[in-house]
């Protein structure tokens, strides 16, 4: 009986413990989105009804908010400081109504920071970041499958949470394209520790794409079902219904610089009709994003790392841009590179042929479901292997590989220069022009081009802002891929797989015309390096503090970013 | 040992000189910056200002402000972020002027939450304005003599 009663009275302890941090976390986010509002602060946001919309940042309060307020309050008040304390926060509603405004509460909710370690408050903002994030979440959800639950207006503390960082966005994607310069500083490497839940991270993972791709096509934001993304309405359906409506060859006229892609189109509509064919692509990009980043990252850093590469795929730069570009083929081709770099390293770590077949067969499906995408992993794969020539222990492989690689592309580019006319390829849009013709562009770019000018800082504002509006805006995406880069070893498989490509994406992002910045900077597996970034992250957490910690800025960083994901795909469907 | 901790030394002081030097190379890269992003600023403050905390805020749309400035009428509405599943809403706006005239401007609108809309309406001779929003059958009302009418 003592002994129950005992374990009762842990337990309720436990949980008191738990209510009080998450309390005191709430009423701290409350004071933030307080501050904000008082400044003048707004969220842009994307709606594709209205365009550009302007939030406003405004704590959820009415007569029931201040009364939460008040209660949130007395709970760390009284489980953490003296009994007594319970009576402050009923003494400042009192100014708090006859002011009709919530400052004393605030200033109580700041007297609450000084009562407590530095540790603990850092503990309460992330707990209640997660259950704001959980009700902010139920609240997108209710919106699109017009669930008929109470809801809370906890969207301004998600909005409050990253609006300060919008101003510098611009910076934080520069940073994150210079991290490899920034390497040499890292204090410590990336050194992933090895938990288990991967799979079990990869089944979420697999829901959440599913969930974002059924957000989009929900019939309470999106009534008649219409199509979602410029390329999805502008080029694949009209794409589609072209095809349908010639024979197998206008595969190759039609899609010239996607052939596979067209190929795979063209068997979806014959089976699926134009419309359901379109929508399964996207489907097919964001899953298949999803698997490779979990496959990837599994191969290079192991299981744990795997299961937050594909949680973070759906939700990063790739999935808000994918979708609402429609960049499908760009998307896909990205994540047939990651299968192919997975083999590759399969083929460096152990040797086997079927790995070196598989790569090659990868490599060549990946340039031809987007020439641009597969351009650009081939530039990164052929300086990786020549990187990979100067460590001992790959050498042999790698220059195999080389050799091979060089070989392959010139004879492929030949052939197709020579037999594209007769396949139905228009001859000046074969893929040795289509090249000649982007360098040509680029190098004609070149001449006038004055970096980081006050014209090329306008033009990396265009592309952060106005391309595929507001969909970069989520810090965490460049702020994970800074630390994830930063901290990689260079002299190590990862080193060597991840900083070329993001030295490729940088110095192509920084010279391109102004209409191709950001299909260059999505040019990257943001997945992977936020993935390195969040591991570093917890891993140092983790030594530093406890567990607890670490778990809990794990689950708050990811609903920090289900939240962004799902409330992006909200405004693109409505 | 003394090689040792002079390598460590030098190592120290190479880092320090190669951050030194990233430093004032971060700091010219952005010193452009802030003249291209002036350009933006309205996507994240506007000079826009309103008086919310009037505990209105239960409802799901509240008309924050309607003034003259100039010969413009300006209305100044808050699409709260409660009732998120309503869709449609409807703005109606009615001025009446010196001269005994009456203008009537009707907006459809989506209801996108917490939206800040501003609207502006040429009316040098308003008196009376008077906003009526309806949103998923509630409507809600302000009207205002404008002074100086």
């Amino acid at each position: 009986m003592v002994k129950w009663v005992l374990k009762i009275n842990l337990q309720f302890k436990y949980w008191l413990n738990i209510a009080s941090l998450t309390s005191m976390g709430i009423s701290i986010l409350l004071t933030w989105t307080y501050l904000l509002y008082k400044v003048g602060l707004y969220c842009s946001c994307w709606e594709s009804s209205s365009g550009f919309i302007i939030r406003a940042i405004i704590p959820p309060l009415n007569y029931v908010g201040i009364i939460v307020w008040v209660i949130l309050l007395s709970i760390p008040l009284t489980v953490n400081g003296k009994l007594w304390f319970i009576a402050i926060p009923p003494l400042t509603l009192i100014p708090t109504i006859a002011i009709s405004d919530p400052p004393p509460l605030a200033l109580t909710s700041i007297l609450l920071i000084f009562l407590n370690s530095l540790k603990r408050i850092f503990e309460a903002i992330l707990a209640g970041i997660i259950v704001v994030e959980l009700t902010v979440l139920t609240y997108i959800l209710a919106r699109a499958y017009d669930l008929q639950v109470p809801l809370l207006p906890t969207l301004p503390i998600h909005l409050s949470l990253y609006c300060l960082l919008i101003p510098v966005m611009p910076i934080l994607v520069l940073v994150a394209c210079l991290s490899p310069i920034l390497n040499p500083l890292a204090p410590k490497k990336f050194n992933p520790i090895n938990y288990s839940m991967n799979r079990t991270l990869l089944a979420i993972a697999l829901v959440t794409s599913l969930t974002m791709w059924s957000i989009i096509y929900c019939s309470a934001l999106n009534p008649g079902l219409k199509l979602v993304g410029v390329d999805a309405i502008t080029r694949y359906y009209p794409h589609a219904t072209q095809l349908l409506r010639g024979v197998l060859r206008s595969v190759m006229s039609v899609g010239y610089d996607r052939p596979l892609y067209y190929l795979i189109l063209y068997i979806l509509a014959k089976y699926l009709g134009a419309y359901n064919a379109v929508r399964i692509l996207a489907l097919i990009a964001i899953s298949t994003y999803t698997v490779a980043s979990y496959m990837f990252a599994r191969e290079v850093w192991g299981g744990w790392v795997a299961g937050v590469a594909a949680m973070i795929a759906p939700l990063t730069y790739t999935a808000t841009v994918g979708f609402y570009s429609g960049l499908y083929s760009n998307w896909t081709s990205l994540s047939i590179a990651l299968l192919a770099y997975t083999s590759i390293v399969k083929w460096l770590r152990r040797g086997g042929f079927k790995w070196l077949t598989l790569y090659f067969i990868l490599m060549a499906g990946s340039v031809a479901i987007h020439v641009y995408m597969g351009a650009i992993f081939f530039a990164a794969s052929t300086i990786i292997l020549a990187l990979a020539t100067i460590e001992g222990n790959f050498r042999r492989k790698a220059l195999t590989v080389l050799a091979i690689q060089i070989a392959f592309a010139t004879l492929s580019l030949l052939a197709i220069e020579n037999l594209g006319p007769q396949l139905g390829i228009p001859t000046t849009r074969t893929l040795l022009k289509i090249v000649i013709g982007n360098i040509n562009s680029w190098l004609g770019g070149l001449t006038s081009l004055k970096l980081f000018s006050t014209s090329w800082w306008n033009n990396m504002c265009f592309a952060i802002y106005a391309y595929a509006p507001t969909a970069a805006l989520d810090p965490t995406v460049w702020i994970l891929t800074a630390i994830g880069i930063t901290t990689l070893k260079f002299r190590s498989l990862d080193g060597f797989i991840i900083m070329p490509w993001i030295l490729i994406v940088a110095a192509l992002s920084f010279t391109a015309p102004l209409n191709l910045i950001y299909r260059v900077l999505y040019d990257m597996p943001y997945s992977i390096t936020e993935a390195a970034g969040i591991s570093y992250i917890t891993e140092n957490m983790w030594r530093r503090f406890s567990g607890r910690v670490n778990a809990i800025s794990l689950a708050a960083l990811i609903a920090f970013k289900i939240c962004y994901a799902m409330n992006y795909a909200v405004g693109l469907a409505s | 040992m003394l090689l040792r901790s002079n390598a460590l030394l030098v190592r120290r002081v190479c880092r320090f000189a190669y951050g030194f030097a990233l430093l004032i190379f971060f700091i010219y890269a952005i010193s452009s910056y802030p003249s291209a992003a002036t350009y933006y600023a309205n996507l994240w403050s506007r000079n826009v200002h309103f008086d919310a905390f009037d505990f209105s805020m239960q409802d799901s749309v509240v008309v924050c402000k309607v003034e003259k400035v100039g010969g413009e009428v300006r209305i100044l509405l808050l699409r709260t972020y409660f009732e998120p599943l309503a869709l449609k809403m409807i703005v109606k706006v009615r001025i009446q002027s010196d001269d005994g005239r009456e203008m009537l401007y009707t907006f459809n609108e989506k209801a996108a939450v917490g939206h800040l809309i501003t609207y502006a309406v040429y009316a040098p001779n308003a008196h009376y304005v008077q906003v009526e929003v309806e949103i998923d059958g509630i409507r809600v009302v302000k009207e205002v003599w404008l002074s100086g009418s």
